[in-house]
């Protein structure tokens, strides 16, 4: 369903990416940097007031021809990218949404590990198939 | 209304949606249709966007233009693809029909009349289709639209991606050089943001760049860290590791330096000690992880040292020998790699060519705590962050902070260096080690890792390792061969021992020796190859350390009359075998301490030794008195334990007297042998010729030799049919002896009262006293004499007066006392001393003072007599107008001393009473 799932640190560094099998992995990393420069705009944006309850979702980032970029910042502006194939016309906002909230809970639950230095690479195993989960489309 | 913005926000959605659905719908079109649609689309928004915008550019304005150049950028790119209008790219006869297919799809140019600046869409692309050249030119500034517009809005990323596309372009027209920048550019920002796979797949482009510039140095590099990414292929590594290899080849003429970072990983740093002795081996203990793809050998691999201050050693120092901390600090620091806090990781010696222009926060920051206390009192507490400016101040406005910070090879004058290293893959474990030849305090500076004409160079700096070296200064000692010290008098065998301590001689450098008169030191003569032998060999090689080869080079440089000093590396001693002599004056008693001045060339310095000599004899005289015959008895004893001396002609002469006559009582031939253990006692009878003996001043002279003087030794085996040759060494003594001769004799004796019987105790006996003075000497009539008589009142009571005076008739004086035996057995008779007396009056000039003495009658015996020959005494005849003067033991002969009575214990008693005298 997804093209690639990203997780994205405070500073703008990756902390987890995942794509779909493909031979040029690397577009789909452009893409996702790239996407950040909106992210960023939207987050500045908002930002300003302190009480302003943030919508964490951010809704399409930006189109392109092939791919759909979403958005999404946590409280703490760790950022979630999921970009998406355009031509999937089956993908309503709402869906969108409930990925990324299903990723974030899967992100929350990896943070609870103990064991996890936030900032450090996501490595956690069931994090990972959740991603996988929603790259192959359930 | 202002909002022409709208226009454009709107036709991006609109346009992205109609391409979808075309392409969903399936609808037929020419290839190439829907981008000419889309590019014109673009263009014709914009122009009316740009129509309605009178403005400057608006924020707004730009953000949805921005996406709009973009897309338009792409599709003419796609278009480019297409028809082979990219350069590079030979168009085939098909696509060149295609071309004229679009073009002539565009419709006819509508205003022709526009001037050449403000041309319509329609006509900039029918232009850009028409030829390569106008494509590029129309590509190109399409390009620079769309990134300018998204850096005005703030999207470097996208107007970064768009610089890539920019470089690809570029190359392929073949202007690397230009491409070079842009791909520097995005690979700076991806090392920044910490997309490491990003910075390195751009890499991979940077080296295809960098390899068609010909610019080896940079390809190399380059390459050298794509070889060493962790995110890239390991094909690509390996692809680029062979590259790198082959690259090193061509670049020959100079050396390029390159930061090690990505390449090399130091895991550990370990020096055995944090002090060092100058010129002692220092052992340094590396762990490296080495990237690269396969194994690499080096030609070298050198750890710089350098200077550093006294305190930073020392902190280091007592941060090392906290305990807590210094079994925590390797692991810190493998961790310090790992390890990647946010934003931290981005560590700034990881990224091999590039300087983050953003600052990063350190993974640790180190504070303290501190408590202010004030007679005892808290007044304040808190922690303190030493660096606290440094890590606040701000950088965004401070653009000084992000020039990047050139790596330069630093001096590797000082280093720790191996050679020919091969690093496998993974963890490697060398260990270096050095000398340093210099003091004071040091940190490791950097490494380089060398390889023909690449240097990897990895600042040490901030691995804060540091170590002290201290030095010990050269030394010369002077130490006797044979025996524990010098010894005045006789020509030794010594060593002149040389230790290097911290320095070291590099050349042979001569010694001069200076020393005070009456003291020599000389070269040591050749060990002559007759048997004496033995005597140097065990001792050639005082100090373990002293190889064969530089006893040689020692021994023979003394051949010539100066002492040269061989090379000597540091740390070592070297001895110079010398002969040192003290002559031993005449007048010279005691130990004697003297300076002897080496100069060595090679340190040019001069070394102030303090030798002492030892007297080789210890003398004592004494005059011995039988009646009126005197002797005189000399002892000589040795006083250095390893000498043992054989004296030869012993002699005793009174130069200013030839009134006596001085006889050897000693059998002529006697083997006179001293040393610490056995003395000589040599005895002289005084004969004198004349009645009144003078005060006499004697010299006493003997030759002497000794197994440890290096002049008999050498003398005696080759010459020994002339013994008399070397001139003997003599040993000179002196003393003079005055108021010895017998001028009265004393004899007393205690007997019983009745004749022919014991002395019993309790019953009174009779102390009889004879002075008489000797017949030939012509003494003055009436000298008034004084004598008392001392015991000890619980043996001997003595009755009548124990102390009185009397003058001599016909020279001659009898005093009878009574006294009372206390006890039974041998008793020593009272001791009876004889006093000169004085008038008061004659001798009022000299000293008194001793009235505090004035009632010490009851004294023992033996305190008077003390040899104190001139002491004044008052006895208990002190009210009488006279002075007491002791005479000298010599004076006076006294015939009873030390005699005993027999006393019978009392019989009627029926206590008996018994005392054991021993």
């Amino acid at each position: 369903m997804a093209a690639c799932v990203a997780v994205i640190a405070k500073e703008n560094y990756p902390l987890f990416i995942k794509t779909i099998p493909t031979e040029n992995e690397l577009k789909f990393y452009y893409t996702v940097h790239t996407s950040l420069d909106v992210v960023e705009e939207k987050i500045s944006s908002v930002g300003k007031n302190a009480n302003d309850l943030r919508e964490l979702y951010l809704g399409l980032l930006y189109p392109t021809e092939d791919y759909k970029v979403y958005g999404y910042v946590t409280n703490t502006r760790v950022k979630f990218v999921v970009v998406v194939d355009s031509s999937n016309a089956s993908l309503r906002d709402n869906e969108i949404r409930t990925m990324f909230k299903k990723l974030h809970n899967a992100y929350v639950d990896m943070l609870c590990n103990p064991f996890y230095k936030p900032g450090d690479n996501i490595t956690s195993r069931a994090f990972e198939n959740i991603v996988v989960g929603m790259l192959q489309g359930d | 209304m202002g909002r022409s913005w709208e226009a454009a926000m709107r036709a991006m959605d609109y346009l992205y949606n109609t391409v979808v659905e075309v392409k969903a719908l399936e609808i037929e079109a020419p290839k190439g249709a829907v981008s000419c649609w889309v590019i014109l689309s673009c263009l014709e928004v914009l122009d009316a966007c740009n129509l309605h915008n009178p403005g400057q550019l608006d924020e707004r304005f730009a953000l949805y233009t921005a996406n709009l150049w973009d897309y338009a950028r792409k599709k003419l790119r796609d278009l480019g693809q297409l028809c082979s209008l990219m350069p590079g790219l030979e168009p085939t006869s098909e696509q060149l029909s295609l071309v004229v297919d679009l073009v002539s799809g565009m419709g006819l140019s509508s205003q022709d009349g526009l001037s050449p600046t403000n041309k319509s869409p329609v006509d900039k692309l029918r232009e850009s289709l028409s030829s390569p050249n106008s494509f590029k030119k129309h590509y190109l500034e399409m390009c620079e639209q769309a990134m300018g517009t998204y850096k005005y809005i703030g999207r470097y990323r996208s107007a970064r991606l768009i610089g890539m596309e920019l470089a690809d372009f570029h190359m392929k027209v073949s202007k690397p050089e230009k491409a070079e920048n842009f791909l520097l550019d995005s690979i700076r920002m991806y090392q920044q943001e910490g997309w490491q796979s990003l910075a390195d797949g751009t890499m991979v482009k940077l080296a295809q760049c960098q390899k068609q510039l010909s610019d080896p140095s940079k390809y190399l590099k380059t390459s050298c860290h794509i070889a060493c990414s962790q995110q890239v292929s390991d094909a690509e590594r390996i692809h680029y590791f062979q590259e790198m290899l082959s690259s090193l080849d061509q670049v020959q003429d100079d050396t390029i330096e390159m930061r090690a970072s990505q390449a090399i990983f130091v895991e550990k740093l370990y020096l055995d000690g944090f002090s060092v002795n100058l010129n002692d081996d220092m052992t340094l203990t590396v762990t490296l992880i080495s990237n690269f793809p396969e194994a690499m050998s080096f030609d070298s691999i050198e750890i710089s040292i350098s200077k550093c201050s006294e305190a930073e050693a020392t902190e280091y120092e007592e941060r090392q020998h906290t305990p807590a901390q210094s079994s925590v600090a390797p692991s810190q620091k493998v961790g310090s790699h790992r390890r990647q806090p946010s934003g931290t990781h981005i560590a700034l010696d990881k990224m091999s060519n590039f300087q983050p222009v953003t600052k990063t926060l350190p993974n640790s920051i180190e504070f303290h705590t501190f408590t202010e206390r004030t007679k005892g009192r808290l007044v304040s507490c808190g922690t303190v962050c030493d660096r606290a400016h440094e890590l606040l101040s701000r950088s965004d406005s401070a653009s000084s902070t992000g020039t990047p910070v050139p790596l330069f090879k630093g001096d590797y004058s000082q280093c720790f260096s191996q050679k020919s290293v091969t690093l496998q893959p993974g963890r490697n474990d060398l260990s270096f080690s050095t000398k340093v030849t210099e003091t004071g305090a040091f940190r490791l500076g950097q490494m380089c890792l060398a390889v023909r004409c690449l240097e990897l160079l990895k600042p040490l700096a901030g691995e804060g390792v540091y170590f002290k070296v201290t030095s010990i200064p050269p030394e010369v000692t002077l130490k006797p061969r044979h025996s524990g010290a010098f010894i005045m008098g006789i020509e030794q065998e010594a060593e002149l021992m040389f230790s290097s301590g911290s320095s070291s001689l590099r050349r042979e450098s001569s010694v001069a020796v200076t020393t005070f008169p009456f003291f020599s030191v000389a070269p040591a003569p050749d060990p002559p190859p007759l048997p004496p032998a033995p005597h140097h060999d065990p001792a050639a090689d005082p100090s373990g350390d002293e190889d064969d080869g530089s006893r040689e080079q020692v021994v023979s440089p003394v051949r010539g009359r100066g002492m040269t000093l061989a090379p000597l590396s540091s740390g070592s001693q070297q001895a110079i075998p010398v002969t040192v002599f003290m002559n031993m004056r005449r007048d010279a008693v005691q130990d004697l301490t003297s300076t002897v001045s080496v100069s060595v060339d090679g340190w040019q310095e001069t070394f102030h030794t303090d030798v002492k000599f030892v007297h080789p004899f210890h003398s004592i005289h004494k005059v011995y008195t039988a009646g009126k015959q005197k002797y005189f008895q000399l002892v000589v004893q040795g006083s250095v334990p390893e000498a043992a001396f054989t004296l030869t002609e012993p002699r005793l002469e009174s130069p200013a007297c030839r009134d006596v006559d001085l006889v050897l009582i000693n059998p002529p031939n006697q083997t006179l042998r001293v040393n610490q253990h056995q003395s000589v006692s040599l005895l002289w009878s005084l004969e004198a010729n004349v009645a009144l003996l003078p005060s006499l001043d004697l010299g006493f002279s003997c030759c002497y030799s000794s197994d440890l003087d290096v002049a008999s030794h050498v003398s005696v085996p080759e010459q020994p049919e002339q013994p008399g040759q070397p001139s003997p060494r003599t040993y000179h003594y002196s003393c003079s002896i005055h108021d010895f001769q017998t001028q009265y004799l004393l004899s007393y004796a205690v007997s019983s009262i009745e004749e022919d019987k014991a002395c019993t105790v309790g019953e009174t006996a009779v102390l009889d006293i004879k002075v008489q003075q000797l017949a030939d000497l012509d003494l003055t009539e009436g000298v008034k004499l004084a004598y008392t008589v001392k015991a000890n009142g619980t043996i001997w009571a003595i009755g009548g007066k124990s102390s009185g005076f009397f003058t001599l008739k016909d020279g001659k004086h009898s005093i009878v006392l009574d006294v009372v035996p206390m006890q039974a057995g041998q008793l020593f008779y009272p001791l009876v001393t004889l006093y000169k007396c004085m008038d008061q009056v004659e001798d009022a000039s000299m000293s008194e003072g001793e009235s505090s003495e004035s009632d010490d009658t009851d004294l023992s015996p033996l305190q008077t007599k003390q040899a104190k020959p001139m002491r004044e005494r008052e006895g208990s005849i002190s009210q009488l107008p006279y002075r007491l003067l002791e005479f000298t033991s010599d004076q006076i002969f006294n015939e009873s001393r030390s005699r005993q009575i027999h006393v019978q214990p009392c019989t009627a008693n029926s206590e008996i009473d018994v005392t054991l005298v021993p």
